[in-house]
């Protein structure tokens, strides 16, 4: 790969904006693309020249491969950055930057096409002697496809073979509604990833999800950068992610560390990429898939690694070696990542929308937001409007000033699931470090707001605050009104 | 002057008593008043960040932001007794319809899939509250919806 000093960002919200923070840093020209109705976004200002994409919805124009490439030769970018989702992990669009003479920060296209089909990148791993959970695959018998997965026994996983990020998966607990199921998976896969073929799997009762960051080069080296837990999670989303696990000791460390590395090598690994295991309370893992690309949650790692992981894909993809060994990778301390989400916790996580009014970031943590004060929420894209990183010597510490962060950050105008973050982080399952992925779901107490600790200053304000409720009292006569709250 | 203070949604009964000239006054009595960004509560001092939003006002108070609306007593009774019971589908987020899988007219059972909504990527199946008569379709496919919106209504007896 030849050397490149301006690069594009294909991407938006936060991950655009902490992806032009490293590539500025490291002295490039950062370029950036963006949506006409996201001109608060934080990136636009970090970035040294944007064009505006267009599309029929704001996501298609994030998907228009061709419309990307020709703005990135247009404005003299020499590679380009994904993020995650949209394009990261589209094979054909990697293969597209390539031939039109750019760089894809990211794994070649064949590296992305084995591990973006599920299927086949479970066959890929079982084969080479990792550790893969008990399936039933479409593909191998599209007739017998439902009766196999039924022989399993409940409860099951259903997912999309081109999926990724929790979309598409189902539980199913009740073989009775299996078809149904498998129908609705079908449906999400078709229009998500535009593939309605499925797997399912024996589901893992109260998993952990446990995944590790690893880097490879150009010249056979890879590494890992240890592993985050990403237990907590909601609809089969992170929305808590921690590093190092809680759950595991050295040893235990290492095995699944090295799985990892293992993995990204059989499969000539290049450039940053994630194994994502789920552990069972015994504590046997099992292989669960590879995420070609940089993860929402690579601040942890970060954080415990010292390692700015953007700088190291740009360096990977410049063609350079990796330049450290695996011993010289160390971490210290606890890291605790929080997606700051516009949802509703109360009303089963639905997306909120709304102006952002006010927004001020807190001390002592990490922001990496994708919106602005002035800027707004529209249903036009995902829910996650940033994330909060903390980082202290010991996991206790790390809660208490992910605690603080959150009460810290001041976001008005829209609902957030803030809130709800300081009542889970409070759990005492949570604060044990017990956490599997069903926890937030078996904490449907922790959803309703109680009832603030500050509701008389809520109502004062309120009052003070409205013209109507100061007009009438005004309007009360002198005398009623020095008498107090009197009334018939 | 007694209405309520919708604190995220949650109705609380709520006076302002005194005046402009005097001071106010909570209904039992402790005097209120706002310095800048300070609000005093009898002797309590709690310092806040407020954004106005229409009629409505947001508010970082002890480490949590909330939403407040104001309510009188007549606003406050006719909107309670406006709320639906069992016939509305309301949307429970704002984003767009991706099906519709029954016409007006048609009989649905409770549970029964009315609608496919999609936001923010994640897609939501509007089910029939009870068993009916679909009255109302309001949204067809690709239409956009803001959150609450009625989708659908149903009539008849419930079956």
């Amino acid at each position: 790969m030849s050397g490149f000093d301006a690069v594009l960002v294909a991407n938006r919200g936060e991950i655009a904006a902490r992806i032009l923070r490293s590539v500025r840093a490291m002295g490039l020209r950062a370029l950036l693309v963006a949506h006409a109705d996201d001109v608060a976004a934080p990136a636009l200002a970090l970035a040294d020249d944007v064009r505006f994409l267009t599309g029929p919805t704001p996501v298609a124009a994030f998907l228009d491969g061709a419309q990307i490439i020709a703005a990135a030769r247009d404005m003299g970018a020499g590679a380009i950055h994904p993020g995650y989702g949209f394009l990261a992990e589209n094979a054909d669009f990697a293969a597209a930057v390539a031939a039109a003479g750019l760089v894809f920060i990211g794994p070649p296209p064949q590296v992305i096409r084995l591990m973006g089909d599920k299927v086949r990148a479970r066959n890929f791993v079982a084969a080479r002697g990792f550790p893969v959970a008990p399936s039933a695959i479409e593909d191998d018998d599209p007739a017998g496809f439902a009766d196999a997965a039924r022989a399993l026994g409940p409860p099951l996983l259903i997912k999309p073979s081109a999926g990724g990020g929790g979309k598409g998966m189902r539980i199913v607990r009740d073989l009775g509604l299996l078809d149904e199921e498998l129908a609705r998976a079908r449906s999400e896969g078709l229009r998500y990833f535009g593939d309605g073929r499925l797997f399912v799997e024996r589901y893992v009762e109260r998993p952990r999800h446990i995944e590790v960051q690893v880097l490879g080069d150009a010249h056979g080296g890879v590494v890992h950068l240890f592993e985050r837990e990403c237990s907590l999670q909601r609809r089969f989303q992170k929305v808590v992610e921690e590093a190092p696990s809680p759950a595991l000791d050295d040893k235990a460390r290492a095995r699944i560390c090295d799985a990892a590395v293992g993995i990204a090598a059989a499969a000539g690994y290049q450039n940053a990429g994630t194994v994502e295991f789920i552990m069972g309370a015994d504590g046997a893992f099992y292989f669960l898939e590879m995420n070609t690309r940089l993860q929402v949650e690579h601040p942890v790692t970060e954080a415990i690694t010292g390692r700015d992981l953007v700088a190291d894909q740009i360096r990977i993809a410049r063609g350079e070696p990796l330049g450290f060994a695996q011993a010289d990778v160390t971490r210290s301390g606890h890291a605790i990542e929080l997606r700051i989400c516009a949802e509703a916790p109360g009303r089963d996580f639905a997306p909120t929308t709304g102006p952002v009014l006010h927004l001020a970031l807190p001390a002592g943590a990490r922001s990496d937001m994708g919106v602005a004060q002035g800027g707004a929420v529209t249903p036009a894209y995902d829910s996650l409007l940033g994330k909060l990183i903390v980082h202290a010597a010991t996991r206790a510490e790390a809660l208490a000033a992910a605690d603080a962060a959150l009460a810290g950050l001041v976001l008005l105008g829209v609902e957030t699931n803030i809130a709800w973050l300081r009542r889970l982080l409070a759990d005492p399952d949570v604060v044990a470090g017990r956490l599997h992925t069903g926890l937030i779901g078996d904490r449907a107490d922790l959803l309703a707001e109680p009832e603030p600790v500050a509701r008389d200053a809520l109502l004062a304000l309120a009052l003070l605050h409205s013209a109507e409720a100061r007009r009438a009292a005004d309007a009360v006569p002198a005398l009623n009104a020095a008498m107090g709250g009197w009334r018939t | 002057m007694t209405g309520f203070v919708l604190i995220d949604g949650v109705a609380h009964p709520a006076g302002l008593a005194g005046n402009a000239t005097l001071g106010y006054r909570l209904a039992d009595g402790r005097a209120i008043r706002l310095e800048g960004d300070l609000l005093w509560v009898g002797d309590a001092r709690w310092p806040v960040i407020v954004a106005r939003d229409g009629d409505t006002l947001w508010a970082h108070i002890d480490g949590a932001a909330h939403r407040l609306e104001w309510r009188d007593a007549v606003g406050h009774l006719a909107e309670a007794a406006g709320a639906s019971g069992g016939d509305a589908m309301r949307a429970p987020m704002p984003g767009s319809v991706i099906a519709v899988n029954v016409a007006v007219g048609d009989v649905v059972a409770a549970g029964d899939v009315v609608l496919v909504i999609e936001s923010m990527k994640l897609e939501t199946a509007i089910r029939a509250p009870r068993a009916g008569v679909v009255a109302t379709l309001a949204y067809g496919v690709g239409a956009v919806f803001d959150r609450d919106a009625l989708l659908a209504t149903l009539e008849g007896e419930a079956g």
